[in-house]
C-alpha cells in the first residue's frame, strides 16, 4: 500500500465520521493554504473546499478578479452585506469540490506567468483532487474580471497546460465572468479612461503581449478548447465586457466550440461576482445549469 | 372615396415615373482631369436645396465603379439614382483611385477631395452643400466611416466633420480591421488584406474606431449590416464601431438586415419595401428634421 493510497483512506474515514455527525453533513471540509508550485509560498496557494463525503465530484477552479493586481483566494464573499461565503458554500452544496486560487500578481509576475501559475494550480489539483473527493478528470475553469481573462487564456492557448504535461481536454468547461480583456488590442486601443489605459498598458506592454495574452487568438477548431458558458453584466456596456463578451463567442462559434453568452441584467461588474452562489440568481442558475450539461454529457456520451 | 384614391396614386405613379432623373456624368473634381477621380451626379428634375446623398462604392479597394449601382440585383433597373432623386435627394456616385496605383490613405483623400467639389459646386445641380450624407457599401463603407471620423481628410480640403450631416456605412468589415486581419482563416486571405492595410500603423490610423473621440463633432452614424452572415465579420465589426460612437455620444444607430447577403443588401438599396432603404430614408429624415443638429 503506497502513501497516497494510504492517505486517500484516512481521508475517506474522515469523510465517514462528516458523514456519522448530522449537524456538520452539509459543512465542507476546507483545508487551507496548500501550495502548489515549490518552495511554498503564498501567491502560489489555494484553498479547497470539498463536500463531507462521497468522491468523483466534479472540481471547479475559481480564478479571483482584481485587475491582475489584486485580490486574493478568499474574496468569495465580497461586496455583499452579509458575510455567507457564497461561492464556495454553493458549489459545495452541488456537490463539486470547490479550489479557489492564488497566482503571483502584477507587478511581480507578468500576465504570462499568472496564467502558468493557473496551469500550475490546475496540475496541482488534477494530481490531488481524488484525495479530496474531487474527479481529476473533470475540472472546470471558472473566474471574474481579471480571472475570466486568465481562464480563458489558459483554456485557449494550449501552451500553459502543455507546460504542465497536460491537455486542454482534461478542461471540461470554462465560464469566464464579466471580462473585459479576451482581445486585448481592441480593449487598450479605445480605452477612454486615461488611468486604466495606463494601467493596463503596464500588463500588456506592446502589440505582441497584447496578442499572445488575448483568449481571440488562440481559438482555433480541433484544438480540443472546452465549451464555453460566458456571462456579462446586461446594462453596462460602458465596461467594454459586452462587446469583448460578443467577439470572444462569436470567434468560438466560428471554430465550432459550443458556447452560450448569458447577459446578466441589473448586475454590475461586482455584484454580478459576489452574488454567484445566491439562491434564486440567475446567473448562478446559469452557471450551474451549464456544468449539469456538460457533466451529464461525460456520462452519458452524448450532448 | 376609393376612386379618389385610385386616382391620387395614379397621378403619384405618372409623378414618379416622369421624374427621370437628370444625369451628369464623369464630373472631374481633381485636377488634372482623370477617369479615376470623377463622380456623376443624379438631380431631380426641378427645385433647389435638395439633400445630397454621397455614394462610395465597394469593391475591396481593388474594383468597381460609379455606375455600379444596381449590381446583383435582378431587374436592370439603376435603383439608387431613381429611390433617391424620387424622394428629393441629389445622388453623387463617385470614382477614386484604387489599389494597387495608390494606398487605402489616398483613396481616403480622394473621398475628402470630391467631398469638398460638392461642398463647392453642387448648389449649381440643385443641391444643399449644407446638407451632404455620406454612404458607402464595403470598402466603400470603410472609406466613408474613416473620413467621418479622421478629420484630418476633410481639413485637409478646407472642410471639417461638421460639414458632413450623417454617415451610413453599409456591411463594411474594416472598421477596426487590425481584427479582421487577427481573424482571417487563411495565409491567403491575411496576405491579400495585407496589400490593403500593410502594417499596424496603416491598421491603426484606417481604423475609423481609433478615431473617435468625445467631443469631436462626428456625425450620427446609421450602420447596416447582414444579419445572417456573422462568417463575414460585418456584424462584429459594426458593434465595435457602433459601441466606440456610443461611448464617445455620438448618436449611432446599427441595423441588421434579414435575408441578406453582402451583395444583395447593397443592390436592393432604394427597393421599395427593403429594411435597409426604409432605414437609410427615416435616419436622412431625421437628421434633415428642423432643429437636428
Amino acid at each position: 500500500m503506497n502513501v497516497s493510497l494510504c492517505l486517500r483512506t484516512a481521508l475517506a474515514a474522515v469523510a465517514f465520521s462528516g458523514i456519522r455527525a448530522p449537524a456538520s453533513a452539509a459543512e465542507p471540509r476546507i483545508q487551507r493554504d496548500l501550495p502548489y508550485a515549490s518552495p511554498a509560498n503564498a501567491a502560489q496557494s489555494l484553498d479547497v473546499y470539498a463536500p463531507a463525503g462521497g468522491d468523483h465530484h466534479p472540481v471547479v477552479v475559481w480564478i479571483h478578479g482584481g485587475g491582475w493586481a489584486h485580490g486574493d483566494k478568499s474574496d468569495l464573499q465580497a461586496g455583499v452585506h452579509d458575510p455567507v461565503n457564497r461561492k464556495s458554500a454553493a458549489f459545495v452544496g452541488k456537490g463539486f469540490v470547490f479550489a479557489a486560487i492564488n497566482y503571483r500578481l502584477f507587478p511581480s509576475a507578468t500576465v504570462r506567468q499568472m496564467a502558468g501559475d493557473v496551469a500550475r494550480a490546475i496540475h496541482w489539483l488534477h494530481d490531488h483532487a481524488a484525495e479530496y473527493g474531487g474527479d481529476p478528470d473533470t475540472i472546470f475553469v471558472l473566474g471574474h474580471s481579471a480571472g475570466s481573462h486568465l481562464a480563458a487564456l489558459v483554456c485557449t492557448d494550449s501552451a500553459y497546460l502543455a507546460d504542465e504535461g497536460l491537455s486542454l481536454r482534461l478542461i471540461k468547461g470554462c465560464v469566464p465572468v464579466d471580462g473585459d480583456m479576451f482581445y486585448a488590442p481592441l480593449r487598450i486601443a479605445t480605452e477612454v479612461n486615461v488611468h486604466e489605459a495606463t494601467s493596463d498598458r503596464l500588463k500588456f506592454p506592446d502589440d505582441a503581449s497584447q496578442k499572445e495574452y488575448s483568449a481571440v487568438m488562440h481559438v482555433a477548431a480541433g484544438k480540443g478548447i472546452p465549451p464555453f458558458l460566458l456571462l456579462h453584466v446586461a446594462d453596462h456596456p460602458e465596461t467594454g465586457t459586452w462587446l469583448q463578451t460578443h467577439i470572444f463567442a462569436e470567434v468560438l462559434r466560428e471554430s465550432h466550440v459550443p458556447v452560450e453568452v448569458v447577459a446578466c441584467a441589473g448586475k454590475d461588474h461586482h455584484t454580478l461576482n459576489s452574488d454567484l452562489g445566491l439562491a434564486g440568481d440567475p446567473p448562478t442558475e446559469a452557471v450551474f445549469a451549464f456544468l449539469d450539461r456538460q457533466i451529464k454529457t461525460l456520462r452519458t456520451g452524448s450532448p | 372615396m376609393k376612386a379618389a384614391l385610385l386616382l391620387v396614386l395614379g397621378c403619384f405613379a405618372l409623378a414618379a415615373a416622369r421624374a427621370e432623373p437628370n444625369l451628369f456624368p464623369d464630373v472631374a473634381y481633381a485636377q488634372p482631369r482623370n477617369e479615376a477621380q470623377t463622380l456623376d451626379i443624379y438631380a431631380p428634375d426641378t427645385g433647389s436645396h435638395h439633400p445630397v446623398v454621397f455614394w462610395i462604392h465597394g469593391g475591396g479597394w481593388m474594383r468597381g465603379d460609379k455606375a455600379d449601382l444596381q449590381q446583383g440585383s435582378d431587374d436592370k433597373i439603376n435603383r439608387k439614382p431613381q429611390a433617391f432623386t424620387a424622394r428629393g435627394f441629389v445622388l453623387v456616385s463617385i470614382n477614386y483611385r484604387m489599389i494597387p496605383t495608390v494606398t487605402i490613405m489616398q483613396m481616403t483623400g480622394d473621398v475628402a477631395k470630391a467631398i469638398a467639389w460638392v461642398h463647392a459646386h453642387i448648389q449649381q445641380y440643385g443641391g444643399d452643400p449644407n446638407s451632404i450624407f455620406v454612404m458607402g457599401h464595403s470598402a466603400g463603407a470603410q472609406l466613408a466611416a474613416l473620413v467621418c471620423t479622421d478629420r484630418g481628410f476633410l481639413v485637409a480640403e478646407g472642410l471639417d466633420l461638421k460639414d458632413v450631416k450623417g454617415c451610413v456605412p453599409v456591411d463594411g468589415d474594416t472598421y477596426y480591421p487590425e481584427l479582421q486581419l487577427d481573424l482571417e482563416p487563411t495565409i491567403a486571405s491575411a496576405n491579400a488584406q495585407l496589400l490593403d492595410f500593410p502594417d499596424l500603423i496603416a491598421q491603426k490610423s484606417l481604423s475609423s474606431v481609433l478615431h473617435i473621440f468625445k467631443g469631436k463633432p462626428i456625425p450620427p452614424f446609421l450602420i447596416l449590416h447582414v444579419a445572417d452572415h456573422p462568417e463575414t465579420h460585418t456584424e462584429m465589426q459594426s458593434l465595435i464601431l457602433a459601441e466606440a460612437l456610443r461611448e464617445a455620444n455620438i448618436p449611432v444607430k446599427v441595423v441588421a438586415c434579414p435575408g441578406k447577403t453582402h451583395d444583395t443588401l447593397n443592390a436592393d438599396i432604394g427597393l421599395n419595401g427593403d429594411l435597409a432603404t426604409q432605414s437609410i430614408f427615416a435616419f436622412l429624415a431625421k437628421q434633415l428634421k428642423p432643429g437636428a443638429r
